[in-house]
């Protein structure tokens, strides 16, 4: 247990605020967590028993596990932009920290951090006796080089967006041989859940040269044997892998993890996993309704769901005509019928939204009511807007996401009563990636992300030249809603933090440039003799503790 | 007048017989074959419910029931409906309009005449008159077009559509611009073939001995002379286009949704197979089988015959 003075004083004001009924417990532990409390001590504190996961006589060590996934030609983890690569090499190379599938962020290599009052200066402690799988011992010149290879301009990792906003290569500091200080440009609390970030993967500071295929060296509980691209990628567990298991031998359970490229096609994984040839179908990169709907109901099968934050963005240019007029905008959002486009494009599996980035998962949302399908209300703004007769505009999507290509197609039918004449431009989904910052009228994936300040920082502001940043793929920057944000990038009494997201919420819809129709639930599917796997709103695949049943 | 009137009333007695009797000639040939009778009454039967198609259901192919995607057939939906609770009778032959009955350059805008129709035809003006061309005059003009063509025939043919539909994009004419390109070759050869052999005889002889202009022996003397095989080769070429349809609309290339595209409605459709609801994917399967069967059908039968009948 840590000394009272070691405790962070946000702590007392949240403990306070738990009392009174202000915060969740949930939430509680969130924001402890993030202050530098062990899960344990806040979980004591919030007056909850630490979950232990018992040992069971019955837990088997041994076997291989066989997933389908893509194995794609990657080369430097910071440039990952699925992923799938990552939860394939997540098992060789880990990150600082790990955001449970509660949206709770804990320590990992890192022992724990501490953060100033000010939330600008961050200490990063890290666990001792942690080694690589070729022999070097994990240290804080690891930290430093990989914080570095995110803040490299040409390493090109989407990090550089993210933690380039508050942190510059001057600021990291190495304290001790364990010890990394982080001196931040500004305040700001979702630290720990970048340094989750998919492609925040720690690196060995001395062998690491740009390929990780190359020399794949991690301080995971497997090491990888053999990685083909387009084919499969095997991992090896290891021995002397830092966690233990309840039974105080070392983990990983399973002798190993295999990967096999089965292509995008989902019926042959589908009859694949049916006929027991593999164990999982790694959706994170994929749809998934159809594997949704073909096993639902299979006795074999372990179907975890997860509410998320990830969503198809019906996202409008407003440097171009017609949607600069926020008139025709909001026409344009008053035409989704949200439950009908739930139903229909994803079959009631999620949330109804907004038009605001924040998911009713995140712990800043401010619960807003579900606007209506009004057609009589957006055809008199659309005449408002100078377009009497109504407008003829085409809206870009790929053929490939089968629930994007529903959505659209409801969309157009609902939108004709209000004068929307919507043309559904369809291309493939490379094509569409070419162009998805380009087009005036699209929908976008969005994947989701643990805090509502994340994406909000990542796709609607500007940067210091006054330039949107590089996602902000609808160009819409909003001098109150940016500086809103900052205030909120800063704010940790969740009910102020709360308070700020409210106002945030309301400015997106009411003159933002974006629909959001739903949230959608992902899906961790096995089949039931993987034991203890835990579903992810990300479908990271945290599977150290993952046994198979014979 | 009286004279004009003359002309045109022995032309009438003339003339007629003569186009009735080549007309009954063509039919007894049809009817002579069982196959070409089987293939013609499929074809008869999607040209049929294509034509009338506003009459033979209540739906529209794209009127949407939220309450009931994925049925299977029941008295209100005879074939079931889509994941959007459209019906499918309706959007299948409305499907068939598409590809038989008329072209749609717009969302309002429609040209008689189906997208493949459309397709063949085009690429048969322009295969017929390059294979004109290249036949008849021979020399350098020949060697250009041919080697040009036999370049095009060279690139796998799902290849060149799916190239040529990535750079126009997505519509109903697009489609029938990728079917003319990828067409065009395969009947510039075969006219080209059949006008070698027949402008060796002595009516083009005869003809150029009259000071005909080329044009007139190409388009007057031996197109008419080659229009046997064409017609054959064009009735398959109508099967092949709606392949090419099905194939497009099945990569997400062919005519964009909500349309009820016979291809982009299995692709769909599949999705849903092993879920249980396989009526989306299937009737546009066997729409596309039966129709493209029926067609090889005839054309089969109608080459026999006219063989036997020659």
């Amino acid at each position: 247990m840590k000394n009272k003075e070691e405790i962070h004083l946000a702590i007392y004001e949240l403990k306070d605020d738990l009392e009174k009924g202000k915060l969740t417990r949930r939430e509680f532990l969130r924001y402890a967590v993030l202050l530098g409390m062990s899960a344990a001590a806040a979980s004591q504190m919030a007056g909850l028993a630490f979950p232990r996961r018992v040992f069971a006589a019955r837990i088997k060590r041994g076997g291989t596990l066989r997933a389908s996934g893509a194995v794609q030609k990657v080369t430097h983890p910071a440039q990952f932009s699925w992923v799938v690569p990552s939860n394939e090499l997540r098992q060789v190379a880990e990150y600082l920290t790990y955001t449970d599938g509660n949206n709770v962020t804990h320590p990992y290599l890192l022992k724990d951090w501490k953060v100033s009052d000010d939330l600008k200066t961050w200490t990063l402690t890290l666990r001792q006796g942690i080694k690589f799988n070729n022999g070097d011992e994990f240290t804080a010149d690891d930290v430093v080089f990989t914080m570095n290879q995110w803040l490299n301009k040409d390493v090109g990792s989407s990090l550089l967006g993210m933690v380039g906003a508050y942190l510059s290569p001057t600021g990291i500091e190495k304290s001790g041989k364990y010890q990394v200080k982080l001196h931040l440009n500004k305040a700001e609390i979702a630290v720990p859940e970048h340094m989750f970030h998919y492609p925040a993967m720690v690196l060995n500071h001395k062998t690491f040269e740009g390929d990780f295929i190359k020399r794949p060296h991690g301080t995971g509980p497997y090491t990888l044997e053999v990685y083909r691209e387009g084919e499969r990628c095997v991992l090896k567990r290891r021995n002397d892998y830092w966690q233990k298991a309840d039974d105080g031998k070392p983990l990983p359970y399973m002798d190993g993890m295999e990967f096999i490229d089965m292509g995008r096609e989902m019926a042959p994984q589908i009859a694949a996993i049916k006929a027991g040839e593999i164990d999982m179908i790694d959706l994170s990169d994929a749809g998934g309704t159809d594997v949704y709907q073909a096993l639902k109901d299979d006795a074999n099968i372990n179907i975890l769901p997860s509410t998320t934050g990830q969503t198809r963005l019906l996202r409008m240019r407003v440097d171009m005509k017609p949607w600069s007029d926020n008139r025709v905008r909001m026409a344009l959002k008053l035409c989704q019928h949200r439950e009908k486009i739930l139903a229909l494009a994803y079959f009631g599996q999620g949330m109804q939204g907004q038009d605001c980035h924040v998911s009713p998962i995140h712990p800043e949302y401010c619960q807003k009511p579900i606007p209506k399908y009004d057609p009589k209300r957006a055809k008199q703004l659309l005449k408002e807007a100078g377009y009497p007769r109504g407008l003829d505009v085409n809206i870009a999507v790929s053929s490939g996401w089968t629930d994007v290509v529903r959505y659209a197609e409801v969309l157009k039918q609902d939108a004709a009563p209000a004068g929307l004449r919507i043309n559904i431009k369809t291309m493939p989904t490379s094509q569409y990636w070419e162009k998805w910052t380009e087009v005036d009228l699209g929908i976008t994936p969005w994947t989701h992300r643990p805090l509502g300040t994340m994406v909000l920082n990542l796709a609607y502001i500007a940067d210091a030249q006054g330039k949107p940043v590089a996602w902000n793929e609808t160009r819409w920057v909003d001098k109150e809603f940016s500086q809103l944000l900052e205030q909120a990038n800063g704010t940790l009494n969740v009910d102020e933090r709360r308070k700020i997201f409210c106002k945030l919420e309301q400015i997106q819809m009411d003159r933002g440039s974006i629909g959001i129709a739903w949230w959608r639930n992902v899906w961790m599917v096995t089949r039931n003799r993987v034991q203890d796997a835990e579903g992810h709103p990300t479908l990271y695949m945290l599977f150290n503790k993952v046994w198979l049943r014979t | 007048m009286a004279v004009s009137k003359e002309v045109s009333a022995s032309n009438e007695v003339v003339v007629s017989p003569g186009r009735l009797r080549r007309l009954w000639e063509g039919l007894s040939i049809l009817f002579a074959s069982k196959t070409a009778m089987v293939g013609l009454v499929i074809v008869l039967f999607w040209v049929f419910v294509a034509v009338f198609a506003p009459f033979l259901t209540p739906y529209t192919p794209l009127e949407q029931d939220w309450k009931a995607p994925n049925h299977g057939p029941t008295s209100k939906h005879i074939l079931g409906t889509d994941e959007l609770g459209r019906d499918l009778w309706s959007r299948l032959i409305y499907g068939a309009r598409l590809v038989l009955v008329v072209l749609p350059i717009s969302e309002d805008v429609w040209l008689p005449g189906g997208t493949a129709l459309w397709g063949v035809l085009v690429a048969l003006l322009v295969g017929t008159t390059l294979g004109l061309i290249g036949g008849y005059h021979g020399g350098w003009i020949d060697e250009i077009t041919m080697r040009l063509l036999d370049a095009m025939m060279a690139i796998p043919v799902i290849l060149l559509y799916l190239l040529i539909m990535a750079a126009l994009g997505a519509s109903a004419v697009n489609v029938v611009i990728a079917i003319t390109i990828v067409g065009t070759p395969g009947i510039a050869r075969l006219v080209r073939s059949l006008t070698l052999d027949i402008r060796t005889r002595e009516y083009i002889r005869a003809a150029e001995t009259r000071g005909e202009s080329p044009w007139y022996i190409m388009f007057v003397e031996i197109l008419p002379n080659a229009r046997g095989p064409i017609i054959v080769d064009a009735m398959l070429r109508v099967g092949y286009a709606i392949f090419a349809m099905g194939t497009l609309g099945f990569l997400g290339l062919g005519l964009p949704p909500p349309s009820p595209d016979w291809g982009s409605m299995v692709a769909k459709g599949r999705e849903f197979i092993l879920a249980g609801s396989p009526w989306a994917a299937l009737w546009p399967s066997v729409a596309i089988a039966s129709l493209v069967v029926g067609l090889n059908l005839l054309a089969d039968g109608l080459r026999e015959e006219s063989m036997r009948y020659q």
